[in-house]
């Protein structure tokens, strides 16, 4: 007997995105933690293709902002003093329309603390590990983009 | 099963009940789909951290100590520069369920640190609001 659900459904255009997760009293709390963090990156993904965001030149421009430097506080501090608005405006010109730059700006500051190991949300590699049996499923079908054919 | 365009969510876990739905019709925009997935988004993010074992109210506290009024980009570096990671592991291990949880408490305290000096990590409802204010 079921004693709830988890249910994420969502389909807009191409975009189909469905993860859900029936819950009993022997349900573990990391169990329904894992589906959030899945349901987190899905829309994660989408919202960042709707606002015209482009997440690859954006994770390209964190990695060269990141690049040598080692994980740790001071990285974060050296990292983020070296990025003024100069920073900005040469680094996402192009990876967004004008009006998107703050979203851009906030994916940009995500991707910095991912690339030195200081990710502001719940890494799937360290969820794992830490509750090997209860995994976050890896990400899905497509994201609304066209499929090669 | 989806058939018609909407975006849903629902919860119901011990006492956490959640219920979100935004059916999609011709009149509705890319702002309101946006707007429902960034609440949607706020909602799973912090409670998946809190179902991990984690007492994100400890560590909220403890970055509002630790940011006071500091706030931008300068503050990010400020606040940084100064933490002490054998301090800032203890204080973390106090807000663990157990040790293995240290990486995800880890991680909700950098995304403590920057909601409280006001740099955003993720699009929230009203940078949602804000990029779509200054397109339309």
């Amino acid at each position: 007997m079921s004693d709830g659900k988890v249910v994420f459904a969502a389909k807009y255009g191409d975009w189909i995105s469905i993860r859900k997760i029936w819950v009993d009293p022997e349900t573990r709390p990391e169990e329904v933690a894992a589906l959030l963090v899945g349901v987190r990156q899905s829309i994660d993904r989408k919202l960042y293709d709707l606002l015209g965001v482009d997440e690859p030149a954006v994770e390209e421009f964190a990695k060269r902002l990141t690049k040598g430097k080692r994980k740790g506080f001071s990285s974060v501090s050296d990292v983020f003093s070296a990025m003024g608005p100069e920073a900005y405006r040469v680094g996402l010109s192009g990876a967004c329309p004008p009006e998107a730059l703050p979203a851009a700006k906030a994916l940009l500051a995500q991707k910095v603390l991912e690339e030195l190991k200081m990710s502001p949300e719940i890494d799937a590699k360290e969820f794992n590990k830490a509750f090997p049996n209860a995994k976050i499923a890896k990400p899905r079908g497509n994201f609304g983009k066209k499929k090669k054919k | 099963m989806v058939c018609v365009d909407e975006i849903k969510f629902d919860a119901k876990y011990k006492e956490w009940l959640v219920s979100k739905k935004l059916e999609v019709g011709d009149k509705t925009k890319p702002r309101d789909v946006a707007e429902a997935l960034a609440q949607i988004r706020e909602e799973v993010s912090n409670k998946s951290f809190q179902l991990s074992g984690v007492d994100t109210k400890k560590i909220d506290a403890l970055a509002a100590k630790l940011v006071g009024d500091k706030r931008g980009h300068e503050a990010v570096a400020e606040v940084f520069r100064a933490l002490k990671p054998k301090e800032v592991k203890q204080e973390l291990l106090n807000a663990c369920s157990n040790e293995k949880v240290l990486p995800i408490a880890q991680s909700y305290f950098n995304q403590a640190i920057f909601e409280r000096v006001k740099v955003n990590t993720c699009v929230k409802p009203d940078l949602v609001k804000y990029v779509y204010g200054k397109k339309e």
